[in-house]
Formats: structure tokens, sequence, C-alpha cells
């Protein structure tokens, strides 16, 4: 009899321990995982910094874009210029803490516009099916049939140059991505039970998609917008380097580098920095978007 | 005295995981004579496979490392050995047939050429006499058209002729140790039934010393000379295989076998062990089956039993049993 | 196989037919009249209605579209607004340096891309791994007209080892397609990886180890031949993203291929030198990714045999 007892109460604590550990919110489970990833815990916190850049740059800047000196023109790095000086005399250092914020808002509107429409064309596709979803796919699978950049220079052609319009070529082409990812994740998600039993008490369908469906498909989605926001910068440089997003004055740094690459021979400096600015957000939101999908991912989960 | 082909002793293998150690095998002690065949039972997660692959040192790409104890092959530590060494054990000496047969053949390389392999690196032949040995074999193990399916892929094959291309790929060197981790777990009972025959008829023939990992006492009974149960990383009971089904003692043997259906007995009441094996990171203080043990005592929660003899031939470790000197408690 | 491939063939058309669409409509979606555009700014209202009349624009749209596809499916493409040439021709003397371009810069890539993977995935969370994964995060980050333009100035400028930019000879070749193939490489390294890791976990690698195969038996073997079915894949999937990484590059060292005659039809609006570049960069893509279908079908024996 006591031995009975005995097992009783040995199990009720593992029970108790059990109920511990499934206490933990989906957020607090993230973190614990996220914060491992030192890469791309610095990565989040240099993301941080240049959003601050981009908020109060011109404040924090030691001179202004747009000063002109003809004393000091291509100059090397310095103490006065840290990044030298161009074929104007304007501080690089300062010109390029001014497109930071140029080159995040072109990023994330561009993401952002493209991951909108992806979206609810995903959702729409994945969730009625039928025709609507082979008319969807099929225009995903055209815009997947030319490179992205190519897609873009199209776009620039008809509407042309600027870097409104670059904004709109990234965000199209961005578009198919999302909308792919998207419905997939609805398809798993529409045939789970408990969407089924939803569904089956009578909810109203936009109903069903935005309360029930969507919030399962928002880790994909913030995994892939943080991802596209690297390439989509790149993009975004490669175009105005082309002489076909930004153009000159602006401190926008693939224009720089545009600008920077007849004195390639005699002042590097002037192609270097503006580069390095580039390769280095990209490569932030690139590791904070791995990290983020380690994380988030379950497929990664043991 | 039987010659002894294999001998574990005190092996400790621990996981070193984020949530700490886990002790996966924590001091077995196993022995197997020649010609002799060894089953190790217990439930999954009780560390029987991770000695298996401790023996063929195959720890790879698991997180876990044998940290204690010796396993000595004809005489020699395999502990010692450089990885080369190794190499030449596996699959010539010491081989190995697994538990899933439709994923442990490579997809894209056909039945011959995965044969093949084995054959002309331990047996130094040429392609063609491989070849040769490579059908041979598989008409060994009784499958029809060999000379044909040499020169097919695993997807063309059942279950049960990729577990005979299995054993054949295992016997092709001759081994004088086969170590079987669950052949037939993955199969239909009648193909078990043939897979356990084929096994039976080679062993027969080769004089193949085997180490049998199964969690089923059906296929214990049938092919066993002697059993070692075991649970949480832990030999908790050795004997011949007659003594275990006649007379076991550790509960946990007990419970096993009663959970074993029978035919023609009392089938409406069925033991069945309740509750689960205990969890690396909720591991109990005293004996590690003590929660599910339905003889538990106030001691066994307190204090590990060690492994004891409680007749000649037959190891227990469990309170019930251990001489009251021991307890002392 | 057969049957695989006849059921790839028939899934190109409909998309064929769309990009057609697509294609077609592109030029109708610029602001502006088409005819006034082919005519040119100081043409005569007379002028501009007989180039309607001579282009077909009068007509209703869908028999646009039929003489359209007929005009392409004959090899006529338009003439250039530029240089007043057919677009064909102007179009097949790029060809042959952009093709060039961008299979030398996937050599390297394939080359490059597989033996950081297959080392990372072997030396998993060894120094090698962590080298090899930051080197491939940063070649995705590396803008390539920087990448290209540094290589320059350092060996061109500074060392004088390489031409600067043309094609004039092998030497030319080098920095172009080490650019390029730079940031496909790291793609190729990172997916590698991950799909050898994943194949490493595998049953069969474990017979494979258990049979005494020495360990570069087992990966380059036993494992590559796996994990290349998805890395075939990905990999022509990533000839998309040479083909438009290749307009950017060529500019940066005056490549005289397709993408450098895209960038100048853009700023000059040579619509139907746009609109052929654009045909020919999708008809690539889809072409390769048939390639791409079939070779999954070679290495995947359950494809190839039935």
């Amino acid at each position: 009899m006591a031995n009975v007892e005995l097992r009783e109460e040995v199990s009720t604590q593992t029970t108790i321990k059990l109920d511990k550990l499934s206490n933990k919110t989906p957020f607090s489970e993230f973190w614990r995982k996220f914060k491992k990833q030192r890469l791309a815990l610095a990565a989040g916190v240099f993301v941080i910094l240049l959003i601050v850049l981009a908020l109060f740059g011109p404040a924090v800047a030691p001179y202004s874009s747009e000063e002109f000196d003809y004393e000091h023109v291509l100059e090397g790095p310095s103490l006065t210029h840290w990044a030298g000086t161009d074929a104007y005399g304007r501080d690089i250092f300062s010109r390029i803490i001014e497109g930071t914020r140029i080159s995040l808002f072109v990023g994330l509107l561009s993401v952002l516009l493209g991951a909108a429409g992806g979206t609810v064309l995903g959702l729409i596709s994945g969730y009625y099916g039928k025709w609507l979803d082979s008319i969807i796919m099929r225009i995903c699978d055209v815009l997947f049939a030319f490179p992205g950049i190519l897609l873009a220079i199209g776009i620039i052609a008809i509407l042309g140059p600027g870097l409104g319009n670059v904004v709109i070529a990234i965000a199209i082409f961005s578009v198919p991505i999302f909308a792919r990812i998207v419905r997939s994740n609805t398809l798993a998600l529409k045939s789970t039970v408990y969407v089924e039993a939803t569904r089956s008490m009578g909810a109203k369908d936009r109903r069903m998609i935005w309360k029930h469906i969507f919030p399962g498909t928002a880790s994909s989605i913030i995994v892939y917008f943080t991802m596209r926001i690297g390439s989509a910068i790149l993009t975004a440089a490669s175009l105005s380097f082309l002489g076909l997003g930004a153009q000159p004055p602006t401190p926008e740094w693939g224009a720089m580098l545009s600008s920077g690459r007849d004195y390639l021979n005699t002042a590097p400096h002037v192609t270097f920095f503006p580069g390095i600015a580039i390769f280095l957000t990209v490569l932030a939101f690139n590791l904070l978007g791995d990290g983020l999908r380690d994380a988030l991912d379950p497929k990664i989960k043991d | 005295m039987a010659e002894t082909m294999l001998k574990i002793e005190d092996l400790k293998t621990y996981f070193y995981g984020d949530d700490g150690v886990v002790k996966a095998v924590d001091g077995v002690t196993i022995t197997i004579n020649k010609g002799e065949t060894v089953g190790v039972v217990g439930e999954s997660g009780c560390g029987k496979s991770v000695t298996s692959l401790s023996v063929m040192r195959l720890l790879h790409d698991t997180p876990g490392e044998i940290v204690d104890g010796s396993i000595e092959f004809q005489g020699k530590n395999l502990l010692s050995f450089s990885e080369k060494e190794m190499r030449q054990i596996r699959g010539n000496e010491v081989a190995m047939i697994f538990q899933e047969p439709m994923t442990s053949l490579n997809p894209v390389y056909k039945i011959g050429k995965q044969l093949e392999e084995a054959i002309q690196l331990h047996l130094k032949y040429d392609k063609q006499k491989a070849r040769e040995h490579a059908i041979q074999m598989l008409k060994l193990v009784g499958i029809p058209r060999s000379d044909e399916i040499v020169n097919e892929f695993p997807y063309q094959l059942s279950g049960g002729m990729r577990q005979r291309v299995m054993i054949a790929m295992a016997m092709a060197c001759r081994p004088k140790l086969l170590i079987a981790d669950e052949p037939t777990t993955a199969l239909d009972v009648t193909i078990q039934a043939q897979i356990l025959d084929l096994m039976r008829t080679l062993r027969e023939e080769s004089e193949t010393s085997i180490m049998l990992i199964t969690h089923d006492l059906g296929v214990v009974a049938e092919m066993c000379d002697r059993v070692v149960v075991m649970y949480a990383g832990k030999v908790v009971e050795e004997t011949d295989v007659y003594t275990l089904f006649e007379d076991p003692k550790h509960p946990y043997t007990r419970g096993l076998i009663g959970s074993v259906p029978k035919l023609g007995k009392n089938a409406n009441r069925l033991d069945s062990i309740p509750g689960n094996v205990p969890t690396p990171s909720n591991m109990p203080k005293g004996c590690k089956f003590a929660p599910r043990c339905s003889n538990v005592l106030k001691v066994c929660l307190e204090k590990e039993p060690v492994l004891e003899k409680v007749e000649a031939n037959h190891t227990c470790r469990c309170w019930l049993y251990q001489n009251t000197e021991t307890v002392g408690v | 196989m057969l049957k695989y491939l006849i059921k790839r063939l028939i899934g190109i058309i409909p998309i064929l037919f769309f990009v057609s669409i697509f294609i077609f409509l592109f030029v109708h979606m610029i602001p502006g009249d088409p005819a006034r555009l082919v005519a040119g700014q100081d043409a005569s209202l007379q002028d501009v209605e007989m180039v309607r009349e001579e282009l077909g624009l009068d007509r209703p749209i869908h028999v646009q579209y039929f003489s359209f596809v007929t005009n392409i499916l004959q090899g006529d493409l338009g003439t250039s607004l530029k240089t007043k040439r057919p677009v064909l021709e102007e179009i097949s003397q790029r060809f042959m340096p952009t093709f060039w371009l961008t299979v030398w810069s996937m050599a390297w890539a394939v080359i490059f891309g597989l033996l950081i993977g297959v080392i990372s995935a072997t030396k998993r969370n060894k120094w090698q791994d962590y080298l090899g994964m930051f080197g491939a995060v940063s070649g995705i980050s590396l803008p390539s007209f920087w990448l290209g333009l540094m290589l320059i100035q350092l060996f061109s400028v500074q060392l004088g080892w390489l031409p600067t930019g043309g094609m004039d000879s092998w030497k030319s070749y080098i920095l172009p397609s080490i650019t390029l193939g730079a940031g496909v490489a790291a793609v190729i390294a990172r997916f590698s990886r991950s799909s050898l890791m994943d194949i490493l976990k595998e049953d069969y690698i474990r017979t494979g180890r258990a049979k005494g195969l020495h360990e570069n038996k087992v990966v380059w073997g036993h494992g590559l031949k796996n994990a290349m079915i998805p890395v075939v894949t990905m990999t022509g999937l990533q000839f998309g993203f040479l083909l438009g990484g290749s307009i950017v590059i060529e500019t940066v060292f005056s490549w005289p291929g397709l993408g450098r005659l895209l960038i100048d039809s853009v700023s000059f609006r040579d619509y139907p030198v746009i609109q052929a570049e654009m045909l020919l960069f999708a008809l690539e893509f889809i072409l390769i990714n048939l390639i791409v279908d079939l070779l999954y079908g070679v290495l995947n024996p359950q494809i190839r045999y039935e």
C-alpha cells in the first residue's frame, strides 16, 4: 500500500516539472535561441545603429554633404576627413552617413511594399485555391523567368530613372517571392485541425485568414523580410551605380561609388568607402536574417 | 571456457548537449563468446544502440563520446585503435546491420557497387572477383535473380529484400562478430520470420558471434543464447535465455515479459509497465526504475543498487535481491 | 526518362505563352505613343501615322500579338531605334561574350562553392566552418560592382597584371568572371553545406562508415553524390542571378556583351532592343531550368529509369 502512495507522489512531481517547462511564451523561446547567436546579435545592434544614423544622420555628420571645398579635392583619409574627400572636396564620411537614410529607406520601403502585395496574393492564392491560385501562380512563374535586376531595369525603362521608380521596381520583383512562401504556408495551415475546426464553426473567410492563417505565416515573412532588405539595398545601389536610380549629387552610396570610378587610378578611396558602407549594411541584414531564421524556423528545431 | 570474442567492460558513453551531460551508457559490461548470440534488450533510449555504435566507434553524427571503460575484441582494446586501424575492423571482422533497411542503402548507387565496396576494400579482390562474390552473397541470403539485382537501385527492392542485401553486405567479408541493431523491427511479421531464419542459418554455417539488439522478446527467445537487459544506460539483469523467461528477477524484466501477449494464456489481462523511461534531465536519485516499479522499497528512492550475482550465471541490479549487509540503510 | 522529359517540355509551353504576352505588353506600357517614339520627336503627324500603319499599331491588339509572335518565330525582332539595324543582328554580336562570361563565372562558382560547402559541412562548428560560412555570407553581401572596381584597382592599376576591361585575350576573362562568380559561389557554398549536412545524417552514410570506408570516400562519394541533387537544382536557379549580375559587371569591365547593350538601350530608350533582350534573357533562363531538370533526372536513378 505504501509503495503505491510513493509512486504517485513521484509521478505528480514529474508532471509539475513538465508544466514549468511548457510555460514559456513563444517570444521568450525565440529570445532564448536568438541570443545564443552572437554574430546575429551583433548584426542586430549594428542595424539599430544604422537606423539611429538614418534618423539623426545630418546632426551627427561632421560636415554637410553639400559643403564644397575646392582647396581639398580628392584627398585621402586623414584626421579631418576620416574617409577623405571627393572630386568637389566634399567630406565622404559625412556623405556616407547621410546616405544611410536613403539606402535604408529604399530597402525598407520596397520590401515592405513587395511583402504586403506578396502576402495578400499568397493568402488569397493558398486559401481560395482553384483558378485564382493558378492565375496568381502563373504570374509569379512569369516574373520568376526574369532575373530580378533585369525586371527592375525593364520597369525603369518604362517609368524612367529615379529613386522612386527603383523602389517600385524592387517592390514588384519582391512580390512573387513572398507570394510563394505565404501560399505554401497557407496551404499547410489550412489543413491543420485547428483551422478546420474554426471553419466548421462558421467563421467568415476574412476572419479566418487574418485571425488564424496570417499569424501562422508571420515568422517566415519576418525572416524573408529581413533577408530581402539586404538584397534590396544591394539592387538599389546597383541600379544607382548604372545611372538608373539616384542621380548625383544625391549622397546615395551606389551613385557615389559610380562617380568615383573616374578617379580609380588616383583616388581609390572615393569608391572604396561607399562600397564598404553598402557591404557592411547588407552583411548586417543578412546575418540578422540568418539568425532569425535559425531561431524562428521550426524546420531547424531539433 | 569458450573463447571470448568481445568484452565490453564498464563502458561509459556520454552525450554533451546544451542541457548538460547525458549518460547514455553508464558503466555497461557485456561479454560475448565465440559463436554465441547475446541479446541486448530494453526500451528505446536505454542506451543499447549507443553501446553498439560505441563498439564500432561510429559516434560520428552524435554528440556522444566514450569517456571510460574498455572494449576488447579478440583481446585487443578497440578504444586504443587509430581511426585507420578501426577502418580495417569495421565491415571486415566486425560488421553491422541496422534497423532501417529502407534508408540504410545509398539510393544513388547500384546494389552491386554497395556490396563490392567492402569486398574490394577488405578482401582485396579485383573488380571481376568482387562482383562474383557479391552475386554469391546475394544468392546466399536468398535473393532471386541476384545477377540482375546487382545492377538495380535500392528503390527497386522491397524492405525485406533490402534487409537481405544489408545482411549480405555485412556477411560478405565473413565477420567474426555481427552486430544487429533491431534488424527486423521495421519489417512485416512474415518477413521478420524469414530474416530471423536466414540469420540463424548463416550463424550455423559461419560460427559468427552475434550481438542482437532488440526490444522484442520474441526475437530474443528465438535467437539468443544469453540476454542482457538494459535500463537507463545500465545493465539491470543478465542470464541465459531459459532462465530469463522462466525465472526473471528484476521487476523491469518481469514487466517486459508480462507485456508480451501470450497465445492460449489469459490474454485479457495484459501487464504493461506504467510510465516512461525517465528523461536525462529528470533522472531519479536512487534506482532509475523506481518510479515505475511495482515493488518499490524505501531504499530504492534513495540509493542505487549494484549489479550482483543472485544465482550462478544470473546477475541482477535490484534491492529486492541485494545482500542485507549492502542494504544497510 | 523520356516520359519525364516530355512532361517537362509540355510544362514550359504555358510559361512561354505568358512570357510572350508580358513582353508584348511591355512596349504598350510605355507612357506616350509608341508610333511617335519610333518616328522620332520632330516627325510630322503624317509620318507618325505612316509608322503606325507600318508597325500595325492601328490593328486590334490580339492581331498585333499574333503578328508579334509570328515575327519572333521568323527571327524578326524589329529594328533598333538607335542604329537602325535589325535587332537580331545587334544582339547576336553581343551574345557570345556574355555567354562565355557566364560560363566561366559559373565554373569558378561551382568549384569554389562546392569546395567551401563540403569542407564546412564536414568540419561542422570548427574554425574551417566558421571561416567558410562567414566568407559565404560576406560574398552574398558584397556589391559586385564594388568588388570589380577593387579588383581592377589592385590587379590592373597597382600590379598591372591584368587588363582593366575589354575582351582582348584570355586574361580579360579573369577579373570579370571572378567578380561575377563570387556571389554565386557564396550561395552554392551555403546551400551545399546545409544540403550535405542533412545527407550526412542519413542512415546510408552510417552504413558506409560501418563498411570501413575512408571518411573521404563516405563524404565525397556517398554523401556528395546525394547532396548534388538539390545543389544542381539550386545552381541552375543561380544562373538567372548570374545573367542579371552580368548586366552590372559588363558595365564595370566595358565588356561588349548583352548587359552593356541593355544599359545603353535603356538610356537611349531603344525599346525594340530592350524588348528583345528581355525575351532573350527569359528564354535563356527557361532553357537553363530545363537543362537543370534533365540533370536532376540524370542524377536521380528513380527518374532516370522510369
